[in-house]
């Protein structure tokens, strides 16, 4: 379980605390958990960060949201990547 | 699942922005708040209520809905007009998809026309589900998922995985309706991983219940008990309505298992839940759930002076289909203590009030086989059951014929 968090996460609403808030842990997850390298991690977490922009009233907890698509998303590229 | 059905899309790929960096990024989140704002503001309403609805076809070019905001509006819209005016909602997302196949060249990311596009398809094919226009349903949806299949590999379908997930749960429901269960259930089975894994608390659960419903509905009350389990030990912040129908459906499922004592007390939570709630309707529906275990407990006079009230509940508050079902259960215990003449009376008082309110007319051919059937002596108990569980079918599929099979 995660610890209380002090302030609530950003929202869409607000572009740049949004973006600065969350491409460290997407990047990140991308390179550390999923294996990318830090180029193609970035490349993908601006890509989850647009979708997540044109998803906001069907998001109901944004960093779960975010680090599943980003996985998904991870997943996929290694994949099409192993293909050719 | 058939490929040959899907229509091919074309996007505008090579225009298209790439906000690859935080600028970029964020520029574009603030054009879609200002898009929010202004279709929020109350001109795209003034403009549909301004408009003859056989004309909103022509708004198609109008430069207040050609945005990816407008385009959410209206699908907020639509989920709103829905279940009042499906023909209008029909409209509605037919100008949708007019205007998500043209949304201006070079505005928004590819991944943001495709959302555009996939959500407009997935309205239509609901709203053709709704007025039981199932094939044509299921190729819109196959439309809305060939949108992200085909248009973006690898990542970029990745990145839609959630959408992807939505658009299979609208098309599980469409196959449930044409009796598609196999590939329904594939479908359940994968978007609900998907929902679980977003922590989608809300869609995770509504694929549950489908799943479970559609195991219900081919008499797997086994497997159908351990997912709806599944969803209480899996689903985290459960809302109290939620909770009440999932102690509900799994009260059904214990009964028809034999599993009296868990039945009993699933439902009596389920009351309770209700009764917190203030919902003397759903309590009605699971007082007669409580009827049926008491027929199958074999306490058939008990269960007639049960259900007698929850049947006049139903016809006080206009719902004669339910008071109907109530009605026959009521009819079966009675044929069971041999009391076929006050049997014959009740169904035939059934038929006529199907017919006042005008209700299906497939039901009220049964109710009337069943009525004649019981005149004669020649109706066995099972045919009660039959004739019941029909009309019950016919509530997802309207058009099948009764063919009893005592």
């Amino acid at each position: 379980m995660r610890p209380p968090k002090s302030r609530p996460d950003p929202t869409p609403h607000a572009p740049e605390a949004f973006y600065d808030h969350y491409i460290p842990l997407l990047v990140d997850l991308g390179t550390s958990e999923c294996g990318l390298s830090r180029a193609d991690a970035q490349k993908l977490a601006h890509e989850v960060l647009v979708v997540a922009l044109g998803s906001v009233g069907r998001i109901d907890n944004m960093r779960a949201w975010l680090t599943a698509t980003m996985r998904s998303a991870a997943r996929l590229h290694q994949e099409t990547d192993a293909a050719r | 699942m058939p490929r040959g059905d899907r229509r091919v899309l074309l996007f505008p790929r090579r225009r298209a922005p790439r906000p690859s960096d935080r600028e970029g990024l964020c520029r574009f989140g603030r054009q879609l708040e200002d898009e929010r704002a202004a279709a929020a503001s109350g001109k795209i309403d003034r403009l549909l209520e301004s408009t003859p609805v056989e004309r909103w076809s022509e708004l198609a070019e109008h430069p207040d809905l050609r945005n990816y905001g407008a385009l959410e509006y209206l699908g907020r819209m639509f989920a709103d007009m829905l279940a009042r005016d499906p023909r209008r909602a029909h409209v509605l997302a037919q100008l949708g998809v007019s205007l998500s196949e043209n949304l201006p060249a070079g505005v928004y990311p590819v991944t943001t026309v495709t959302q555009a596009k996939v959500y407009a398809w997935k309205d239509l094919g609901t709203a053709l589900r709704i007025l039981s226009r199932n094939q044509e349903s299921i190729e819109a949806l196959l439309t809305a998922e060939s949108a992200i299949l085909q248009h973006h590999h690898g990542a970029g379908a990745g990145a839609l995985i959630h959408d992807l997930a939505i658009i299979h749960f609208s098309l599980a429901v469409t196959y449930q309706e044409v009796q598609r269960f196999t590939e329904s259930r594939e479908l359940l089975t994968s978007c609900k991983a998907v929902f679980r894994e977003h922590e989608d608390d809300k869609r995770y659960l509504l694929c549950g219940f489908a799943e479970g419903v559609l195991l219900q509905r081919l008499r797997n009350y086994r497997e159908a008990r351990e997912i709806y389990l599944l969803l209480f030990a899996t689903t985290k912040n459960m809302e109290t309505e939620s909770l009440a129908a999932l102690h509900h459906t799994i009260g059904l499922c214990c009964i028809e298992l034999g599993d009296f004592a868990e039945a009993d007390d699933n439902l009596a939570e389920a009351i309770a839940l209700n009764r917190q709630m203030g919902r003397p309707i759903e309590i009605m529906k699971i007082e007669l759930g409580r009827g049926r275990l008491l027929i199958r407990q074999g306490n058939h006079v008990r269960a007639i002076d049960h259900l007698r009230p929850v049947r006049r509940g139903f016809l006080r508050n206009s719902m004669p289909e339910e008071a109907g079902i109530a009605g026959l259960e009521i009819v079966e215990a009675m044929l069971v203590l041999g009391r076929t003449s006050e049997a014959e009376t009740l169904a035939r008082k059934i038929v006529r009030e199907f017919t006042v309110a005008r209700l299906s007319s497939r039901a009220i051919t049964a109710l009337g086989y069943l009525s004649e059937a019981i005149a004669t002596n020649s109706a066995p108990v099972t045919l009660v059951t039959e004739v019941r569980e029909y009309i019950v079918s016919l509530r997802s599929t309207p058009e099948r014929d009764f063919r009893g099979k005592t």
